[in-house]
């Protein structure tokens, strides 16, 4: 047998996870080596989603993400984002639909927390003509499960449409922040037009969202963003623009 | 310019950060798996940055996969020297093992002590050693079974070593959990492997089986046999820097701290 053939067959063994299976005692180790490792990696990078499982749910999810996932990272710290492909490619859990959510939600916490040091430009005042962006600390997800509430307490929550802005703090802890949908879609524009000023950002908004806003003037639209840009700023959620160079 | 090792050294695991920055260690090296630590900004890559600052620290991977057949993980690779230079590592160790075929499986499994084998690695060897321009250290893992044998353990790694130019990390209890699993004499295992170029050693703890069979889990405390063999290894190669690995049960730093203080006792009684 030749060495790849011979890594085949037994990775091939590893991954069908037959425990009741006759073999040799050392290889029944390697199957235990296997599945307790990346049990426990993939709790340490979900532990909400872990602690809803009970034992044999979780392991039953573990063995179905050996069997049917290849794993191409070499890094622990990425594992979650194989998770999360392989949790892409699953049906919708029955028993907790929201699982994918969940998982996402997790691992952009996860990333934020280790994610590489960049140079950032606080903002020290705001004013209208004052070119911002996101700081690079910030992720802007909408969900359509409260999934920053869930814990063993509240498993099974109801659909309800959840818009989050989860950034890194300067004290390097990762905080989430909720907010309606029309500031989500403000702050989304910002995104997408980073170095941008407030009174452009909110012009250009009032034209694309003219039926969502329709209710409100141009300056009241304007008045709010301020006030909500205003608290985005004091928590380090956006910052100046780029300087030029 | 890289800080070179000496003495003791020390494992580092995040449970242990805090602890390390707020207290006198008497560890002189730590030991990170770069799989861990590379890209990592934030709390951890500040703590890291810091410890850098005070001690050396060194790598020890566990997802290179050297004995895979899978391709070698080139952008992996050459993503690790950037970070070697900027933590200023002087030494690079992985395992004699592979995790992965059609994708990882994240656990060191065993190779086949066959010639295919030698030739098989040492090719993938020279590939990252040129990548990175610089020997790796490679470990004699422990192994729980043995696809093929055809030559003995100690032969095969002599053999490798040679052929490929890579370096050797000396895990003695490794050598201890393997010889009394795979029955042979772990002290004739040491001797035949004198003339390598042998970069450090490793110590941990294991766990004992109800009929005997070791596992080599790194957590418990390290056994009085590997404390003999070890003493032995010095006796053999001189007191070479020696890492002490604790990755579960991990105790508070004192309780690390009376460890360390064995392995430096035994370094004194060897000069």
């Amino acid at each position: 047998m030749t060495i790849d053939t011979q890594q085949q067959a037994f990775t091939d063994w590893l991954r069908a996870g037959r425990t009741a299976e006759a073999a040799q005692r050392g290889d029944k180790i390697y199957l235990s080596l296997v599945f307790n490792n990346i049990a426990q990696l993939l709790a340490g990078n979900f532990p909400v989603m872990h602690s809803l499982f009970n034992h044999d749910e979780w392991l039953e999810l573990v063995r179905r993400f050996v069997k049917d996932h290849q794993s191409t990272t070499p890094l622990f710290t990425e594992i979650g984002q194989e998770f999360i492909d392989f949790l892409s490619s699953t049906p919708t859990d029955e028993k907790y639909p929201f699982l994918h959510q969940l998982a996402d939600y997790e691992y952009v916490e996860s990333r934020l927390f280790t994610q590489v040091d960049k140079t950032t430009y606080p903002l020290e005042t705001l004013a209208l003509s004052t070119p911002i962006q996101l700081s690079p600390y910030v992720q802007l997800k909408s969900y359509e499960y409260p999934v920053h509430l869930i814990h063993t307490g509240n498993a099974t929550p109801e659909k309800s449409p959840t818009f989050l802005i989860i950034f890194r703090d300067t004290d390097l802890t990762v905080r989430f922040l909720t907010c309606t949908p029309i500031s989500y879609l403000l702050i989304s524009a910002l995104s997408d037009k980073p170095n941008i000023t407030l009174d452009n950002l909110c012009h250009e908004f009032y034209k694309t969202h003219q039926t969502l806003v329709s209710s409100l003037s141009l300056e009241v639209l304007t008045q709010h963003a301020e006030a909500f840009f205003n608290e985005l700023a004091s928590l380090t959620i956006i910052q100046y623009g780029e300087p030029a160079s | 310019m890289t800080d070179t090792i000496q003495g003791v050294g020390l494992g580092l695991r995040r449970q242990l950060l805090d602890q390390i920055l707020e207290s006198e260690t008497s560890a002189d090296f730590f030991e990170i798996a770069p799989e861990n630590w590379l890209n990592v900004g934030g709390k951890w890559g500040k703590a890291l940055e810091d410890i850098a600052q005070i001690k050396p620290i060194i790598c020890h991977g566990l997802s290179l996969s050297i004995g895979g057949t899978d391709p070698l993980d080139l952008d992996f690779i050459r993503n690790l020297k950037p970070f070697f230079d900027r933590l200023k590592m002087s030494i690079y160790s992985e395992h004699l093992s592979y995790c992965a075929k059609n994708g990882q499986l994240y656990e060191l499994l065993p190779l086949p002590f066959t010639e295919e084998a030698i030739k098989h690695i040492s090719e993938r060897i020279k590939i990252v050693q040129d990548i990175l321009e610089r020997p790796v250290a490679f470990e004699n893992s422990s192994y729980y079974s043995i696809p093929e044998q055809t030559l003995p353990e100690d032969i095969f790694i002599r053999s490798l070593v040679e052929e490929s130019g890579c370096e050797l990390l000396l895990d003695i209890n490794n050598v201890y959990v393997n010889s009394t699993n795979h029955q042979y004499d772990a002290k004739a295992f040491i001797e035949s492997l004198a003339s390598l170029p042998v970069r450090y050693f490793h110590v941990a703890g294991h766990f004992v089986e109800n009929d005997g069979f070791i596992v080599d889990t790194h957590g418990a405390a390290v056994s009085n046999p590997v404390w003999s063999l070890l003493s032995f290894a010095y006796e053999t190669f001189g007191a070479l820097p020696t890492l002490l690995e604790r990755d579960f049960n991990i105790p508070t730093l004192p309780e690390i701290e009376k460890e360390l203080g064995i392995i430096r006792e035994l370094q004194r009684n060897t000069q």
